[in-house]
């Protein structure tokens, strides 16, 4: 049980924090516990790289009093700003938002029991987060060499977010126990599933929102991967929190709802490359959206500070990508490369590959009711408002195509019958999400 | 608007969401059903992990930052990559140097036990330790 002391501080310093940044009138109890806890626990993993920097190692000492320092300064926030009784909104939690916590506490226990068949997670997560995590916790000062060349096969050149928090959530011991990220596997597929059940019930407001986390969690080839222990299943988390609070944005016009947009579009530019690549496309998007489409929703100079606030979140994982990486040891420029070239015909794999990946039995027919659903709604499926999110989906697949075509240092049909699965699964929850919203009434309509 | 509003009213979004419930419900039933067949394999074959057969020897190698790994085993076929991989897990933060016999200390993971012996002797080394599984970590002498 000590284990869950790292998870409860870092759900509570979230839930805190995210309630500061909702001050004058909290959101909905259920979204500010799913919200808190998705951001405290990277809240908690930023803490620890912030650590590797000040002291040259991961140190719980520091991690402990940083996380004591901001639940104190947040609960004297809470206690010095906001009136007796609305601190935090207990008395507004309804019987929808109990059914809801329950049916996703429910929806984790098949992911639960697969998890507990293979305690140690899938193939990356021993060769790539799980090590990392191992390096940034024993390493001591010595944590820097998980980016020794000697370990090319471990993607030495990707982000660690995760490994961060798993290394976090085993400093209240000495050892790195198998248990911490094996739930914190298990809480982020809780928290996809509640962010995922709780934006569509917001944006809305239909009973049948509840169907959204049982279609995604029905899925056995999901439940899989919701218990590997890998970085997408963060990536999936934060795409969905990014694009659910861009919309609230949409729905409510507090503008909190757009920092909550610009740090979750952070936070994945750290979980893996392919995340950077996706927070750029969804920040250079969602900008375009404000300035060009929803024009009269922000002022000019909200839009500059939106701006700012993104330029500061994705600052980081920049700086990491673009000067601080190693070299990837994985990469040849097949463009011009004249040992490994690309091809046209390494191109027509890839798309026929990509076209047998999405009519798989494995997704049991997701991608096949993803297109009927987007014909059903026919002229819906293109509504302005919504529009934003296939644009930063085919923008981003366009992006991971050219990867592919371009990187020619793997066979092609064995890397991407290894890892286009797991990034077509980090876009699912959104797809979902914006299904249930593009049969709804715009909001010119309403 | 109620459910039974949106049917009458929206066929596209009730053929949709009937869908959904179609193919929810056929995926929690297989779901059921591949768990269930999991969990019993999994009593008559209980979980192994590689990389636990290596956590005994990390008082041995504390202060080393390296370690050889020398293996007769295919490493690009799956079993034996897994095997690395977990390996190395197991021992991380040392970093295991694949092929090599240069470093003071190896770690000899071999099939054939008396071609590894041999091999030992060539470069000079001492088994140190030697597992029940066969591994035997040597150091130069």
């Amino acid at each position: 049980m000590i284990h869950a002391l790292p998870f409860l501080t870092s759900i509570l310093t979230g839930i805190i924090c995210l309630r500061i940044l909702f001050l004058r009138k909290s959101i909905a109890p259920a979204l500010l516990l799913i919200l808190g806890s998705s951001l405290g626990i990277s809240l908690s993993g930023l803490l620890v790289l912030s650590s590797l920097l000040l002291f040259g190692q991961m140190t719980p000492a520091y991690l402990w009093l940083t996380h004591a320092l901001l639940l104190t300064g947040g609960i004297i926030t809470l206690l010095l700003c906001c009136p007796p009784g609305t601190r935090l909104p207990l008395r507004d939690v309804k019987r929808s938002d109990y059914a809801g916590l329950i049916l996703t506490g429910l929806l984790t226990i098949p992911i639960i029991s697969h998890a507990l068949l293979y305690p140690q997670g899938g193939w990356d997560a021993w060769s790539c987060w799980n090590l990392k995590a191992r390096f940034i916790f024993l390493g001591a000062q010595n944590w820097t060499a998980m980016f020794d060349p000697l370990l090319w096969r471990s993607n030495i050149a990707y982000p660690f977010l995760l490994p961060a928090i798993n290394a976090w959530n085993w400093s209240i011991g000495s050892t790195p126990v198998w248990i911490s990220p094996l739930t914190l596997s298990c809480l982020i597929s809780f928290l996809t599933a509640g962010t995922l059940l709780f934006f569509t019930k917001k944006l809305t407001g239909r009973l049948h929102s509840f169907l959204s986390p049982v279609w995604l969690f029905s899925i056995f080839f999901i439940v899989q991967l919701a218990s590997s222990q890998y970085s997408d299943l963060l990536l999936g988390l934060y795409l969905l929190t990014a694009i659910g609070s861009f919309l609230c944005f949409r729905q409510s016009q507090r503008n909190a709802w757009l920092f909550v947009t610009a740090i979750s579009l952070g936070l994945m530019s750290f979980t893996k490359s392919e995340g950077m690549v996706l927070a750029l496309i969804s920040a250079a998007t969602l900008t375009v959206w404000l300035g060009v489409f929803w024009r009269n929703l922000l002022p000019r100079r909200g839009l500059i500070f939106f701006i700012a606030i993104l330029g500061i979140c994705l600052t980081p994982g920049l700086v990491y990508q673009l000067f601080l990486t190693p070299e990837s040891l994985t990469f040849i420029n097949g463009l011009s490369s004249a040992e490994k070239p690309t091809s046209l015909p390494r191109l027509q794999a890839i798309l026929v590959f990509t076209g047998m990946e999405l009519i798989s039995p494995k997704w049991n027919g997701f991608w096949l009711i993803t297109l009927t659903g987007s014909l059903l709604a026919g002229r819906r499926t293109l509504r302005k408002d919504l529009l934003f999110i296939p644009v930063i989906l085919c923008l981003y697949l366009v992006a991971v195509v050219g990867v592919y075509w371009i990187n020619t240092f793997f066979e092609i049909v064995w890397w991407l019958s290894t890892t286009l699965n797991r990034i077509l699964y980090a876009l699912i929850p959104v797809v979902i999400l914006w299904l249930f919203l593009i049969f709804e009434q715009t909001p010119d309509q309403k | 608007m109620n459910i039974f509003q949106i049917i009458r009213t929206d066929i596209p979004r009730s053929l949709f969401l009937l869908l959904i419930i179609l193919a929810s419900a056929y995926g929690f039933i297989a779901q059921t059903r591949t768990l269930t067949n999991l969990h019993a394999k999994r009593q008559n074959i209980p979980y192994t992990f590689y990389g636990d057969l290596f956590t005994g020897l990390a008082e041995t190698l504390r202060n080393e930052r390296y370690l050889g790994y020398f293996t007769d085993k295919n490493i690009e076929t799956p079993l034996y990559g897994a095997q690395f991989t977990q390996a190395q897990l197991g021992l991380a933060p040392l970093i295991l140097d694949l092929g090599s016999t240069s470093r003071r200390f190896t770690l000899f993971d071999c099939l054939d036990t008396k071609a590894c012996l041999e091999k030992i002797q060539d470069i000079g080394a001492r088994p140190l330790k030697i597992t029940k599984q066969g591994l035997i970590l040597t150091i130069k002498q």
